[in-house]
């Protein structure tokens, strides 16, 4: 459970005693808030780990979920999730031919990333992101999964529920420090970048005329969203991480206005989703991606509603624009 | 001074030539008008202009550089036909699309106080300041090609690009929209238009390019009203008064 450092992420070195270090202070946190407020769920270190990664998912993946969804690229998700969930296959199927240790969520991180690239390299030649080719990635990717996983059989098709539907009592320290190194890499390439891409997603015929590499940031980003999927896919499980980069951010275009408001509102709705159910899934014994997702549509429906009652409320709305409209029409 | 400079330009998507041997220049300050039927490469030619696409034979030159290496981006305002069909769900405000004209200025840097005041100078310009905080969405196509005005504005362009900026825009607020290039113009802008009301291009440009793949004009609108080159361009069986609303 504790997780050694094994040899794919003793390359981290230095920075991974600080993240580790980091992931200590965090559980020291929240057992005293457990014991103060006499909460049972906080006394385990699994949960402690457990609501960090939810944390930092929630965050991220309306982060990465907002440029996509707004560019009608929700699919890719879940294509490369399932890309993911072959190169957690090829990760086991090499520690159990070769006896290596490798994570295998380190396997997936770069063979997501792989396609990724691939899904870009296709719709670059072909001139056109279309269902059919990221249909034929997200099969490939759990066809060859599946395969491999076969071919190994027994011990192996046992853990692989928890890749499907995820686990919160699977974190590893060595997850979550995978976890934290995805979250600060997201940030920093969103922070640095984020005119770019937001210019990108509005109108990408006006920000090729600005002297903006469209194709470039198109490859930044789907290699982001590998990277959040399979971050979330520990907890989340392959079949519904997707959900987290959508769910969410759709609910947040119902009641922001602007682009800033809606990233900001689709990460506080992805946090409720996260922690409420994180901790029902405890409460209950019910799975935690399942669980979580559950409650983001729920959350969904609420904001749905909110914001038919935000706009037929709102004054701004009966003036001008309206009666331009309609007259346009 | 000549913004646009196309010299024996060819061009196709695949073997078939979209544009064929088209050379024009469009000096500092002009206002230029180019008109054709569907599928004339309109379109396809300001493409090129802007750089997006390289000749198959021929050169442009865009502000004095090749249009294909063309670096200093901000000199260009490009205003297309509404997109937020693309982008309905979208929730991005007026402010907020006004500033992305300071985007190549600030590259991957903060956009600064000075930038807002720019963006929020050019939104007056255009006459929508009152509707910055507005969700684009929310808008009239009118006041959305507007706010495309205002990101050309805020981005201090000197030679605006716009590619049918009317369609689907009422015809009141076609008639604002044309005053206000009008403005523009006068104040030193360079206008460069693609547009299918014909009517729209003759009574406010003071030059007309007839394109369909070949050049068929290329000469003041009075000119062009006079001559047969509609005819040619759109070939003898459309009902041209219908399409030529100002004698």
């Amino acid at each position: 459970m504790s997780g050694t450092p094994s040899a794919s992420v003793g390359v981290f070195g230095i920075p991974y005693d600080a993240l580790l270090w980091i992931l200590e202070r965090w559980s020291d946190l929240l057992s005293i808030l457990g014991e103060q407020f006499g909460i049972e769920m906080l006394r385990y270190g699994f949960m402690h780990r457990a609501f960090l990664v939810g944390i930092l998912i929630a965050v991220m993946a309306p982060l990465i979920g907002t440029f996509l969804v707004h560019r009608q690229l929700a699919l890719i998700g879940d294509a490369l999730a399932h890309t993911a969930f072959a190169g957690v296959a090829v990760g086991l199927f090499v520690n159990s031919v070769f006896g290596t240790g490798i994570s295998p969520y380190l396997s997936a991180v770069v063979i997501a990333m792989l396609a990724a690239l691939a899904i870009e390299l296709i719709s670059e030649v072909t001139d056109a992101y279309n269902d059919v080719s990221m249909a034929i990635v997200l099969s490939t990717g759990f066809a060859l999964g599946a395969v491999l996983i076969s071919l190994n059989a027994g011990g192996l098709a046992v853990g692989i529920n928890q890749y499907l539907f995820g686990n919160l009592s699977t974190v590893t320290n060595e997850n979550a420090v995978l976890l934290l190194t995805l979250f600060a890499v997201i940030a920093l390439v969103v922070g640095v970048t984020y005119k770019q891409l937001l210019y990108v997603t509005f109108d990408e015929t006006a920000a090729r005329v600005a002297g903006i590499s469209v194709p470039w940031y198109n490859r930044v980003m789907s290699m982001l969203t590998a990277m959040v999927v399979v971050g979330a896919m520990q907890i989340m499980g392959v079949i519904l991480v997707a959900a987290m980069l959508v769910v969410p951010v759709a609910g947040a275009a119902q009641i922001a206005r602007s682009f800033r408001e809606a990233l900001l509102a689709s990460v506080i709705l992805a946090e409720l989703a996260v922690l409420l159910g994180i901790t029902l899934s405890f409460q209950y014994e019910t799975t935690a991606g399942g669980t979580i997702v559950l409650v983001a549509v729920g959350i969904y429906i609420i904001a749905v509603l909110f914001g038919k009652v935000q706009s037929s409320e709102d004054p701004v709305t009966e003036t001008g624009a309206v009666v331009d409209e309609q007259s346009a029409d | 001074m000549t913004d646009i400079y196309v010299d024996d330009v060819s061009f196709g998507y695949t073997a078939a030539p979209v544009v064929e041997n088209i050379s024009f220049g469009v000096d500092s300050g002009e206002y230029v008008g180019i008109v054709g039927p569907n599928g004339s490469g309109k379109s396809t030619l300001l493409q090129l202009i802007l750089g997006l696409y390289e000749p198959d034979a021929g050169s442009i030159e865009l502000l004095d550089h090749p249009a294909e290496a063309f670096a200093d981006r901000e000199r260009i305002g490009y205003v297309a036909q509404d997109v937020t069909e693309n982008t309905k769900e979208m929730p991005i405000t007026v402010a907020e699309v006004v500033l992305m004209g300071r985007f190549p200025h600030a590259g991957f840097g903060r956009i600064t106080s000075a930038d807002r005041e720019r963006a929020q100078e050019a939104l007056r310009t255009v006459d929508i300041e009152h509707l910055a905080d507005r969700r684009i969405t929310k808008l009239s196509g009118g006041q959305r090609q507007r706010t495309y005005i205002a990101r050309a504005l805020a981005g201090e362009a000197e030679l605006l690009v716009l590619d049918e900026p009317t369609v689907g825009v009422d015809a009141e607020s076609v008639e604002e929209f044309f005053e206000l290039l009008d403005d523009l113009n006068e104040d030193g802008m360079t206008i460069l238009l693609v547009e299918h009301d014909i009517g729209a291009v003759l009574e406010h440009t003071e030059r007309v390019l007839c394109l369909n793949r070949e050049l068929y004009f290329d000469g003041p609108p009075v000119e062009f009203a006079e001559s047969d080159a509609l005819d040619r361009a759109y070939g003898t069986n459309i009902r041209r008064d219908e399409e030529v609303t100002v004698a």
